[in-house]
Order: structure tokens, then C-alpha cells, then sequence
């Protein structure tokens, strides 16, 4: 059954069944990606997907359901256990649908000619990827994952209300990880390349500047543990605030999960740090016109001089706390209830290039890879404690590679000690709490184990 | 799901253009779930995942679509598709499906699925009463059921027809511990390859109170100092060491195309003598078993490691070919979106022959690590790191104060090189392991073990 004709069966359906406002979130997606390996196809991938959700109110609470099948047995299903799902919440909080007629911001995220390329095209493209890698330099051992991916998806929110918004976006994305030996020491590096607009790709400098980089870890070494100054790279800040950003979403600040409770208006960071969240943002090929619940994603400034202007909310975080969703009520799928993520959340760089952040720095590293974000990171306490490894800088110099050390602090702490921010913006890609870009970060104070 | 003729259909349509091998794979997932918070239902879910992924070898590479739209047309469509792509493969034929029998080893009493969340519920509210009244410093607490049946059909075109069951159930339990600047996390999560009944096994008070205990010793506890020092890791939790410092090296992934460190090791030393260690698939109701794998094969008990020599490596069928070797039952998916590969099912470090109070008696200074959390791996350096979300220091053979934040950070194959000791009190965990084909219920396990030297980072 086709979306449309299933949303008009389904709202005359939940009308009879007690729901006293409903709405249908429909997800559609297609994606296509080849991994090659060794000049021949290793991986190759096409999927279409459709998704739906339904939620409505009953009794005054809230009930959710969800399908991927699309039919008549199931749409009885998804009402009655919406019901009985809405049955069983406690929660007291208000829960309500979006019912404003409201502007959305324009949002241009379709190239139709992503949707020309072949799948011959885009297997040439990661053939060629491959080769540059392994031919860029005699150290090369493998061009791991070397993969390029196209990709579309299209939302559609209907409820009862009269809303009925759409929103289609693609992407193309291209990915290795470049494999390099010396003297039996291995190191490796992950990079990536997206965007819209396939002129400005090119495999071969991907590969080389992928290679290049794996090569100038050759050969790192631990460093002497103790309190040391930080530059993160631009990728690196990005990881350390998506482990953190839940800490921004007034949905957690209410439950205790954050420490920013009555912290509007009052100095969270350094006076270098202007932080925002936009819907739409000409820096990022990321974003959205409206959120998983309708309501228009507008820009917005969080921090500002290291001042914390606002939360970010949802309808129902917004109404508990007496104001405006911002517009980030988001679903990290279409499963999933409406929670919080940020749009196109980062740091407004600076005019500073990096080299220069680092010049008054005596001693210190510059980080340019996190792991254990997962594990090592505890969103509540901002405690972090990570496996790092990047660069030491000596007399306002980067002067060797550094393996094996961990990098522990305080998110909240580090807020603080930003000393200052680069003039290199890059975004990573988006995670289930929205997309987080960053300049290159200068942070004092942090513990750095080594031997 | 789907009728045999459809499936036979489809498998000759993936192989009509060019292709190997070619494989059908039909998922329908229920899953049901709750949260709370602080006692209180905030969250309740239920619905319903269904579709198909078709995969067609071509050498040594292989063609992976997948689709939710199962209509006959649609599938025959993707699956001629994925045949085009493959178009370098040999064209090879369906033979005729023939049932596979297999037994169940998970009987089921209670459908998860349908299963009562009010009196999941119930029980979990026991677990956040208990926990509150442990300290008023509690200051949340937060808990969630989740439980899935997961139908699966699985055919391919040497004539494999298999279906399977899966069921599981999950209890997720967390106590937060607060003070003026300070929060700390107590977390448990038991889960099994059974029904609803499983939370009959449970007490629920217990899980409440324990977590309780760890939350307000980590807010009273100073970070851990940084340095290298030795390490005992306790049992249960504690094998996620092994589990991400070496079971992802072993896994035929990264073996079959050389980036494991371990992939020229078969036969030779990776570990000392002391380290024994097995991945069993066939363990009735465990978390991480099944009766088959995500290809259709049988799973099993293969030790990986024997006496630190190794012996196997986790092979599923595309890697096997690749390797020259034979699957090992390990082919493991998250659902039909991924195409399968080798993965771990319930894995640890078999028992020993120490006594734990002995291992720390003869510790004159390191890091007793009594709970870890989560890690990961870099599978070509095989650099690992995890968390310590429970540690205290120990001096002079007795354990002594708590650390907070601590990190453990090595190479897989150093770490393992450097166990001196292996207690006989083996225990397993469940967890959740994420990596090329999803996130798969997985167990580790180990008893408890002590290693030489780690790198330690603590913030102190």
C-alpha cells in the first residue's frame, strides 16, 4: 500500500478508535555503495526502505507503534498497540502535536544529478581511489574500506491537524582508510569526502591526502604522562562534543542528566566559545527545514561569549520548561519516540589559523584522534577519558608523532579552558544526536597518560 | 513468509546474469520495549521490522541488496539486479530446497513480544525502590525492558531451506548517584536467549541495591591514577578485554584480508600459557547463542585459543572462501539491512586454575578493575581501549580505596601475552557488540585475570 492512501485509511481509523490526536511519520529511503578491494569489487549494495510510525494521544498520555510492513492487518495492530502502549506510560508530562501554521526556513539539500551517476561510475571511483592510495607511496600497504556511496531519503509528517509537510534530501559520500608499514610498525588513517556536488570530488586527492596523513604517524611514540595543553583537530572536537551535546537538550537538563539545571544566562565556557545550532546553515550540507514533529528548525545562538543563551527543545521539554520548541525534536530513527538532537551544531570559528593557536605553546599535543568514545565518555559527569594520539607541539612547534596516551578531563571543565578557537570549521557526519562541526580547539589543563 | 516457489524463483533470478552463489534472507522482527525513569513508565514501543536481503557472490566479492518492499515483482526485480552486478561470477543454478533440521536449543515459554509490560514494569519499579532506599544520595534511577522474536528464513541456491526463532529478552537497570558536583552511574544489564521468563530468574531488589552500591562508591571515589602498572580485571563484564583486544582480530573479517595482527598466528603463541579461550554459540538460553547462524549454519563451540596457542579463527562463508577455509558457524546480521559476516557469539577466557583472593593477595601495587564498561578496537594495530566503570587501587595485596575514570589502553596482542594469572571463577555478561553487519547480542566472559603491565589513564 502507498503511503498516502495507508495515512487516509489509518487517521479515519484512529479517529473511531479513542485517539484524540494522531499523526503518521513515514521515512523512504534508497542507498547504493561499493567497497572495493584489490582492483575488484569486494562489496556491492543497493537497498530501498520504507519505514512508519504512528503516534497519538489516548486518555492524555502518548502511545507509539511502528511498522515496515504496510498493511491492512497492521494498521489494526499499530492502533491498538498504540493504545495499550499509552495505557501504561506514568509519566505526567503534557504531551501534545504540533498544531501551528508555521514558516520553514528553504532548504535545499536534493541535487537530481547525484541520481545520474551509474553504479559503473561510482565502482570507477572507488577503483580509482584504491589505486591512488597504493600508488601514492611504496609504504602503502592497503587501502582499507574504500567505498563510495550515494544515497537519498525523503520524510513525510501528517497528523490530524491538517500538517503535511515533505523533505527530500541525497548525499554522496566516499570513504578509505589507507594502511602504511615501516620497519614493521603499522599505522593507519580514516578519511572521508561528501558533499553534493560531485565537481569539487576528486578520488585521487582523497586518496593521496588519506595516504600523506597515515604516513606522518611513521613512527609515533608514547610521551611522558602529565597536565598538558591540547589543540584538537577539527575532527577531533567534533567526536568530544558529539559525546557531550546531550548535555544541551533541555530534555536531559530536566531529568538531572546534565549539569546545565538554571545555567541560562550564566558563563559555561570561555569567552572565545560561541556555539550554534542551524537548521539550515550554508557551512554544512547537512541539515533540515523542519523536525521529526514539524516544528521549523531555526538557527539559534547557544552559547555566546561563553554566555549559555538557550536549551534545546522539543514540544514537550518546551512546554515544561514554559517556552518555544526550537525545533529539535528529533527521532534518531523512525522507530523511535521524538527525543532531542541538535541540527548543525558548532563552534563559529575564528580568523586564527592552527598553526598560529599553537605558537605560545611550550609544551602540549595536538590530538587528532579519539576512540573509545563510547565507553570513555560519561554524559552525565562530562568526566571523558580517552585513547588519543596525534602530535607533540615543543616551543610553539609540532615537532613528532604520539601513540598510546589517554587524554582525560571534564567536558564542563573543558568548556572553560578553551584558550582559543581556529579558523578551520569542518562537520563531521551526522550522528543519532544530529551534526556537530568544529574549528581546531585550544584547551589548558588537560591529563595526558603516557609512560 | 515467503512460499518456497517464490524463493526458488528468486534465487534463479540472482543468478541469471552472472554470480556464484546466491542467498535469501527473510526477517520479520516484534520487538516490544519500555522505560522508565525513576520508577515511572515514560516510554512504551511496539512494532514491527520486516523485510528481505538478497546477496549473490561473484569470486571473491559479493553483491548485497535489500529491500522492505516483498511483493513478488519487487523481489525478482532486486534480485535480477543484484545477478547484473555480480555479472563477472560464473552463472551457477538453484538446486532444489531442501528443509534443514536443526534442534532447538531455546525453548520459549512467553512471547516477549506480547508479553505484559505492566508487569515488566512491576519488576523493574522493585529494582528503582530498592535502589533509593540503598542512600538518599540516589538521586535517579532508570530501567528498561526490551524483548524481540525474530522469525528468520534463510535459503541459498545449494538448496539450503532453514527457519529459525529467535528470542530474547533484555532488563536494563541504571542508579545515578549525586552530590553537590558530582554524578555517578551504577549499571546493570542481564539479558538471555529465553522468554518473558527470564525476568522470573532475576531479583530485582538485588539489581537495585548493586547498583546502588557501585553509583555512590564511584561518587566517593578519587580518579584513578595514570601510569603503567598491573591490572586485575575481575570476572563476568571483565572479558569485554578479550572481547575487544582480541576476539575482533580473530574474526575472519579482517583475517581474510590481512589486517589483523593475528592473521599469519594460526598454530603459533598470541598468548601465554594460561589463556584458554572459546567462542560457544551452543550455550542453551545464553544471549549470544543461536541454533543456526545468519547463513543457515549450525553454530557451535570452537576454541579459539588453547593454552595461548591459536586454533581458530571465526569464519563465516564469504571469508571461508577467501581464506580456503570452512565456516565456523559464526555468520552473524543485525537484521536484514546487513549482509552477514563473522562475528563473535558468546566468548571468554575459560577458567583457570587460581584462587581469586589469592591473585590480589599477591599484588603488591596495581589497578583492580571490578567492573569494566564498554571499548573498542582498531582491528589492523590492534590498539585497544575500555573503560573502568568500578576500580580500586591495590597496595600491599589488599584492595584499598576506589578510582573513578579510569581507562585501560594496549595492543590485543601484548595484553594478552602479559596475563600471569587466571582465577577458576568464570562468569559471563551480556552486551551488545557493534561492528560491519550491526549490532549483535553477544556474551563475554572471562574469570579473573591479571596482567603484568597496562597502560593506565585516570586523570590523576
Amino acid at each position: 500500500m502507498e503511503f498516502r492512501e495507508f495515512r487516509d485509511k489509518c487517521f479515519i481509523a484512529a479517529a473511531r478508535s479513542g485517539f484524540d490526536c494522531f499523526e503518521l511519520y513515514y521515512a523512504k529511503s534508497s542507498n547504493f555503495s561499493v567497497r572495493v578491494r584489490n582492483g575488484e569489487i569486494a562489496e556491492y549494495k543497493n537497498s530501498s526502505q520504507t519505514g512508519l510510525s504512528f503516534r497519538g494521544i489516548y486518555n492524555g498520555k502518548m502511545g507509539y507503534s511502528f511498522t515496515e510492513r504496510l498493511d491492512d492487518d497492521l494498521m489494526v495492530a499499530l492502533l491498538s498497540k498504540a493504545a495499550e502502549n499509552a495505557r501504561i506510560i506514568d509519566s505526567e508530562d503534557e504531551e501534545k502535536l504540533f498544531r501551528e501554521k508555521a514558516a520553514y526556513p528553504e532548504a535545499d539539500l536534493y541535487n537530481p544529478a547525484l541520481d545520474e551517476i551509474s553504479g559503473a561510475d561510482k565502482t570507477q571511483m572507488a577503483l580509482s581511489m584504491e589505486k591512488a592510495a597504493l600508488e601514492a607511496d611504496s609504504r602503502v600497504k592497503a587501502a582499507d574500506y574504500c567505498t563510495v556511496l550515494s544515497g537519498e531519503g525523503e520524510v513525510f509528517i501528517s497528523n490530524s491537524y491538517g500538517l503535511d509537510l515533505s523533505h527530500k534530501s541525497n548525499l554522496f559520500r566516499a570513504y578509505l582508510q589507507a594502511k602504511v608499514e615501516e620497519n614493521g610498525v603499522v599505522k593507519t588513517w580514516f578519511d572521508f569526502w561528501y558533499g553534493r556536488d560531485l565537481s569539487a570530488f576528486s578520488p585521487k586527492k582523497l586518496a593521496e591526502r588519506t595516504v600523506r596523513t597515515a604516513l606522518s604517524y611513521l613512527p609515533a611514540k608514547t610521551i611522558p604522562s602529565g597536565e598538558m595543553t591540547v589543540l584538537f583537530s577539527p575532527l577531533a572536537a567534533a567526536d568530544l562534543f558529539n559525546a557531550f551535546v546531550g548535555v544541551f537538550f533541555a530534555e536531559r537538563v530536566q531529568k538531572g542528566f546534565s549539569m546545565l539545571k538554571d545555567k541560562v544566562g550564566a558563563a559555561i565556557a570561555s569567552p572565545v566559545v560561541t556555539i550554534r545550532d542551524d537548521g539550515i546553515c550554508e557551512r554544512s550540507v547537512f541539515g533540515s527545514a523542519f523536525d521529526s514533529e514539524g516544528v521549523p528548525c531555526r538557527g539559534k545562538i547557544i552559547i555566546d561569549g561563553g554566555v549559555l543563551r538557550t536549551l534545546l527543545y522539543n514540544l514537550k521539554s518546551a512546554d515544561k520548561d514554559k517556552t518555544r520548541s526550537t525545533g529539535n525534536g528529533f527521532k534518531h530513527n523512525f522507530r523511535a519516540p521524538v527525543e532531542t538532537a541538535c541540527t548543525n551544531f558548532y563552534i563559529e570559528p575564528s580568523d586564527i589559523p592552527p598553526r598560529q593557536m599553537i605558537s605560545g605553546v611550550m609544551y602540549g599535543v595536538k590530538i587528532t584522534d579519539l576512540a573509545g568514545l563510547h565507553s570513555g565518555a560519561n554524559s552525565i559527569t562530562g568526566d571523558f577519558s580517552l585513547s588519543a594520539s596525534g602530535w607533540l607541539i615543543e616551543n610553539g612547534q609540532i615537532t613528532r608523532p604520539v601513540e598510546q596516551i589517554v587524554v582525560s578531563g571534564n567536558f564542563y571543565d573543558l568548556l572553560h579552558n578553551i584558550r582559543s578557537v581556529g579558523n578551520d570549521l569542518r562537520f563531521g557526519m551526522p550522528g543519532s544526536l544530529g551534526t556537530i562541526g568544529m574549528p581546531s580547539i585550544l584547551a589548558d589543563k588537560l591529563n595526558i597518560a603516557g609512560e | 513468509m515467503l512460499s518456497k516457489q517464490l524463493v526458488y524463483d528468486i534465487l534463479t533470478a540472482a543468478l541469471q546474469s552472472g554470480g556464484d552463489f546466491a542467498e535469501i534472507f527473510v526477517d520479520n522482527n516484534e520487538k516490544n520495549s519500555i522505560s522508565m525513569i525513576n520508577g515511572a513508565v515514560e516510554k512504551a514501543l511496539w512494532g514491527v521490522d520486516y523485510g528481505c536481503g538478497i546477496r549473490v557472490f561473484s569470486g571473491y566479492g559479493a553483491v548485497y541488496a535489500y529491500t522492505s518492499d516483498t511483493s513478488r515483482d519487487n523481489l525478482l526485480k532486486v534480485a535480477r539486479n543484484a545477478s547484473q552486478a555480480a555479472r563477472n561470477g560464473k552463472n551457477g543454478a538453484c538446486l532444489e530446497l531442501q528443509k534443514a533440521c536443526f534442534e532447538n536449543i531455546h525453548p520459549v515459554r512467553i512471547s516477549p513480544a506480547s508479553a505484559s509490560k505492566k508487569i515488566a514494569a512491576e519488576k523493574l519499579r522493585i529494582a528503582s525502590d530498592a535502589a533509593f532506599a540503598y542512600s538518599a544520595r540516589v538521586s535517579q534511577t532508570s530501567g528498561g525492558f526490551l524483548g524481540y522474536v525474530q522469525d528468520v528464513l534463510i535459503a541459498n541456491s545449494d538448496g539450503l531451506w532453514a527457519e529459525d526463532r529467535r528470542t530474547r529478552t533484555r532488563i536494563l537497570f541504571e542508579a545515578v548517584a549525586s552530590s553537590d558536583n558530582e554524578k555517578q552511574v551504577g549499571y546493570t544489564g542481564p539479558g538471555a536467549h529465553m522468554g518473558f521468563e527470564f525476568l522470573d530468574t532475576l531479583d530485582f531488589k538485588e539489581m537495585g541495591f548493586e547498583c546502588a552500591r557501585i553509583a555512590i562508591t564511584m561518587l566517593d571515589a578519587e580518579l584513578c591514577p595514570s601510569g603503567r602498572m598491573p591490572v586485575i580485571i575481575d570476572n563476568g563484564f571483565g572479558g569485554v578485554v578479550f572481547h575487544e583486544a582480541c576476539g575482533h582480530s580473530l574474526e575472519a573479517t579482517s583475517v581474510a584480508i590481512k589486517s589483523s595482527v593475528f592473521s599469519d598466528s594460526l598454530g603459533k603463541r598470541i598468548a601465554s600459557d594460561k589463556v584458554t579461550a572459546i567462542d560457544d554459540g551452543v550455550m542453551p538460553g545464553e544471549w549470544g547463542s543461536l541454533n543456526i547462524d545468519d547463513e543457515g549454519t549450525k553454530t557451535r563451540r570452537n576454541v579459539l585459543i588453547e593454552n595461548g596457542i591459536l586454533k581458530s579463527f571465526l569464519i563465516d562463508r564469504l571469508n571461508g572462501l577467501r581464506m580456503g577455509m570452512a565456516s565456523t558457524g559464526s555468520s552473524r546480521r543485525e537484521s536484514y539491512k546487513f549482509a552477514p559476516t563473522s562475528r563473535m557469539t558468546n566468548t571468554f577466557i575459560a577458567a583457570g586454575n587460581d584462587r581469586a583472593e589469592d591473585i590480589i593477595a599477591d599484588t603488591e601495587y596495581g589497578l583492580y578493575a571490578k567492573k569494566m564498561g564498554g571499548g573498542s578496537v582498531q582491528p589492523a594495530t590492534g590498539e585497544f581501549n575500555f573503560a573502568v566503570t568500578e576500580g580500586y587501587m591495590i597496595r600491599g595485596g589488599k584492595i584499598t580505596e576506589p578510582v573513578r575514570g579510569a581507562t585501560l589502553i594496549g595492543r590485543g596482542s601484548e595484553v594478552l601475552l602479559n596475563v600471569d594469572r587466571v582465577a577458576d571463577n568464570l562468569a559471563l555478561a551480556q552486551g551488545v557488540c557493534g561492528s560491519l553487519s550491526g549490532s549483535v547480542p553477544t556474551d563475554v566472559g572471562q574469570p579473573m585475570i591479571r596482567v603484568k603491565e597496562l597502560t593506565v589513564g585516570g586523570g590523576r
